[in-house]
């Protein structure tokens, strides 16, 4: 399946969602509504680890900092949630530029370290926080819109959807992108022909954090109530997993990924809280054996 | 005239190994100059410190009339010193066309990409591989991988190149086109050559001065008469 | 109260700097940092309780299985999972993360979300300088960890073995050209690096009982004492351990409580900002 084809499988699907309130129920939008959330996040995440070869575990940490931002404001400010939305995306933005700034000079190793701490830093805050964050109980922040409809969220999710795959596509297809893959390929060669590579991995981060957060932002305002669930590790490596299992340094990849793993989950749920286990399993079978993921085997497939 | 590059008691040691020990070198412009030594003299790390890969531990390096001691590997690139690896290094996952375009877009971030990718094609023209623009690096033979990093240095039209061992794994015919591809770099480009080989015949007929290395130390340099002559060469390579 | 603050400062102290010691030798010679450290740390505290409460053995006998065991799963994980990334160092990040929260998860599955602790080697409580008494299993805890620490530096600057470790940590593609197997050096040093995990399990176990998620803590200290250390450096493990253990439990009694684990934090967001390389870390990439 090549780029262009790809490209227009995407599309036709958008528009799947997009007309599906008239033939799903509600539980099935909240499923699809909360797959768009992770083509959010694994499709950012992605664009790190499998464009620039760094790998970030703050990424969940990133969607509830949008949240929790957002929400705060709603809840202390009354601050309208779209512009809590939009203050929350650019606090994301700027914990990302910190640490970006802060460890990439040191290298991939010292990011996935320090995002480690920070995921379980902010957790602890968010937990023992409770008067502002109201703590394990979660935060209740009012909706998007004055009406809460089920449809309404899902066409704000897809739009934001769109809106950073759009992002994420033209990042990769530009200098930027050339840039990207360049440094994921060999650093030192990539230095060598004048490619600032410290300053493309921080661009590369800073961006993806800024869109997680804006993912969480969303988020938040759909569920009405922000959890420490949003930014934790077990968040983290369900985006991880999707974009491992999708197909890693693809666009369709972490696409594909979130609504399998999605789709899968509601199907494994109803045997028990396993569904963590069996996707780590399988990530880690598709990490070693196929780490081109769902989206590689396809390709091999259709190569003979 | 001021030198192209002058570097100063260049010194560099990792933990307690002195790999390089107050080596000084200069490069007029225009000059082809052959650095050689036994294995282990300190070569490659001489390059990777001239080339800002690694830092030296004391020692200053001046480019073009700017210090560039401690400069990032970037913007050393960006002045206009590129460099070939001793094993190769190309984008595996990229095609040719893309690595060649890679340094074209960082020293030219204003021209339009067409212009560019007219360039990167040109690079590749020169070298022989124009046939394989839209070919991944993965799938060249270690000869094409060797053309590919000369192609991706020409494109940014350095001043200075570092050419680390292009002709070792080459047949006797392929060294003989790749010599005279290295003179024409400078005949039609103007690039100056530092160049480490292990090809004595190649590099001595090619090269205006040899610079020759030994345990970290620089232990002559001359024309290639001279040094084929010096006694202290022949000792520094048969190990006496 | 400061006296006893300090000593169990140096207790936790002793178990990271033994924890992040595991962590470095990986990392120093095979670039690789093990996100299931911590992990690997509670396998041991749950095999002790196995071999010990369980099975009713010697509890010398159950520690000395469990850290043997806990080496055997490193070398498997090494063979299995991370020798096939050299030369990407992306997917080892990758593969242990997943691995890690895979056996979180396999532990609730088997052993319960409640604590277990496997039975103290020693009872009682001893007069320490006159100041406080202390517990006997926290004071045989520290002299067990000062004591492997110490056989873990004479491992490394009085042996054969070490000599090639420090070497392949100098210089990799070096050591290769100078014969050493590095497919062998990679799966031992593997798996010492999870024993020590396992070692400062099986010490710690019955002090702090284990649960499914409770090595994330420790992990994420020997992270950061191994970044404040130095990558690499085994020294720096040992004074960056101390260091951080006596900062939380000071922290944790003078400041706060439940901000216990983030102080480590801090000190590693000022490591970052002012002197990245760590205390004892080479300059030079």
């Amino acid at each position: 399946m090549n780029e262009r084809n790809q490209l227009f499988a995407l599309a036709v699907f958008g528009l799947f969602c997009a007309i599906s309130p008239v033939f799903l129920d509600d539980y099935k939008l909240h499923i699809v509504i909360v797959s768009l959330f992770y083509v959010m996040m694994a499709s950012s995440w992605n664009l790190v680890a499998g464009y620039t070869g760094q790998v970030s575990f703050a990424h969940a940490a990133f969607a509830g900092i949008g949240a929790y931002v957002s929400g705060i404001l709603a809840t202390k400010m009354g601050i309208h949630p779209w512009i809590g939305v939009l203050c929350g995306t650019a606090a994301a933005g700027l914990f990302g530029l910190f640490l970006g700034v802060l460890c990439l000079k040191m290298g991939g190793i010292y990011l996935s370290l320090t995002t480690l701490g920070f995921s379980e830093i902010l957790h602890i805050i968010i937990t023992n926080e409770y008067e502002v964050t109201r703590g394990t109980m979660g935060l209740q922040v009012p909706g998007l819109l004055d009406v809460y409809s089920k449809a309404g969220y899902l066409w704000i999710m897809l739009c934001a959807s769109i809106v950073v795959l759009v992002i994420v596509y033209y990042m990769i297809h530009s200098r930027i992108g050339l840039n990207f893959r360049a440094v994921q390929n060999d650093e030192t060669a990539a230095a060598s022909l004048g490619v600032d590579v410290v300053h493309i991995r921080v661009l590369a981060f800073t961006v993806s954090s800024l869109l997680a957060g804006l993912a969480g932002g969303l988020f938040g305002h759909y569920l009405l109530l922000i959890t420490p669930q949003i930014p934790s590790l077990d968040q983290q490596f369900l985006v991880l997993s999707m974009t491992v299992i999708g197909g890693m340094g693809s666009f369709v990849g972490p696409v594909i990924g979130s609504f399998v793993l999605k789709i899968l989950s509601e199907y494994i749920r109803a045997y028990g809280e396993y569904h963590v286990l069996a996707f780590g399993i399988v990530a880690l079978v598709m990490a070693r054996f196929a780490p081109q993921g769902i989206v590689g085997l396809f390709r091999k497939r259709i190569q003979g | 005239m001021m030198p192209l590059l002058q570097a100063t008691h260049i010194t560099r040691h990792f933990g307690g190994v002195m790999a390089l020990n107050g080596v000084d070198i200069q490069l007029d412009s225009g000059e082809i100059v052959g650095l050689i030594g036994p294995n282990g003299a300190g070569k490659t790390t001489l390059f990777n410190v001239l080339a800002a890969a690694i830092p030296p531990s004391s020692g200053s390096i001046r480019f073009l009339d700017t210090d560039i001691t401690g400069w990032p590997a970037y913007r050393v690139s960006r002045l206009g010193l590129a460099r070939t690896f001793q094993i190769t290094r190309p984008f595996l996952k990229m095609t040719c066309l893309e690595n060649v375009m890679v340094g074209l877009i960082n020293h030219r971030p204003k021209e339009a990409l067409g212009r560019l990718q007219g360039l990167a094609e040109e690079a590749l023209s020169f070298v022989g591989l124009s046939n394989l623009g839209d070919v991944p690096a993965s799938g060249l033979n270690l000869i094409q991988k060797k053309k590919l990093e000369i192609a991706r240095t020409i494109a940014i039209r350095p001043k200075l190149l570092l050419l680390d061992e292009v002709l070792g794994g080459l047949n006797s015919q392929e060294v003989v086109q790749a010599v005279s591809m290295i003179r024409e770099l400078r005949q039609h480009f103007g690039i100056t050559i530092l160049w480490i080989e292990h090809i004595m015949g190649a590099i001595m007929s090619t090269a205006d001065r040899i610079v020759v290395l030994h345990q970290g130390e620089k232990l002559m340099e001359g024309s290639p008469e001279c040094v084929v002559k010096d006694s202290r060469v022949i000792d520094a390579y048969l190990g006496n | 109260m400061l006296p006893l603050t300090i000593m169990n400062g140096l207790v936790m102290g002793a178990i990271y700097a033994l924890a992040a010691l595991g962590v470095s030798l990986v990392v120093g010679i095979m670039n690789v940092v093990n996100f299931a450290h911590g992990e690997l740390y509670i396998l041991a505290g749950y095999f002790s309780f196995l071999f010990a409460d369980t099975l009713g053995l010697n509890p010398f006998v159950a520690i000395l299985l469990s850290v043997s065991l806990i080496f055997l799963i490193g070398v498997v994980i090494e063979a299995t999972l991370i020798r096939p990334t050299y030369g990407n160092d992306m997917y080892s990040l990758i593969l242990t993360f997943i691995l890690s929260i895979v056996l979180q998860n396999a532990y609730l599955l088997i052993f319960g979300p409640y604590p277990r602790k496997p039975p103290q080697w020693i009872a009682g409580a001893s007069n320490v300088f006159g100041l406080f008494f202390y517990g006997n299993q926290r004071l045989i805890a520290l002299v067990t960890g000062i004591l492997i620490i110490a056989a873990v530096f004479l491992l490394v600057h009085r042996t054969w073995f070490g000599l090639i470790i420090r070497a392949a940590s100098q210089d990799r593609e070096m050591a290769q050209w100078n014969g050493v197997n590095t497919t062998r050096l990679n799966m031992i040093s593997f798996g010492l690096g999870c024993a020590l995990a396992g070692a400062a399990g099986v010490i710690l176990a019955p002090v702090f009982p284990v649960t499914p998620t409770s090595g994330v803590p420790v992990a994420l200290t020997a992270f950061v004492v191994v970044v404040l250390g130095g990558m690499g450096s085994l020294k720096g493990c040992v004074i960056g351990g101390l260091m951080l253990g006596l900062v939380e439990n000071l922290g944790a009694a003078y400041v706060s409580t439940g901000y216990k684990n983030v102080f480590g934090f801090i000190i590693l967001i000022l490591v970052l900002l002012f002197r990245p390389a760590g205390l004892f870390g080479r300059k030079e990439a």
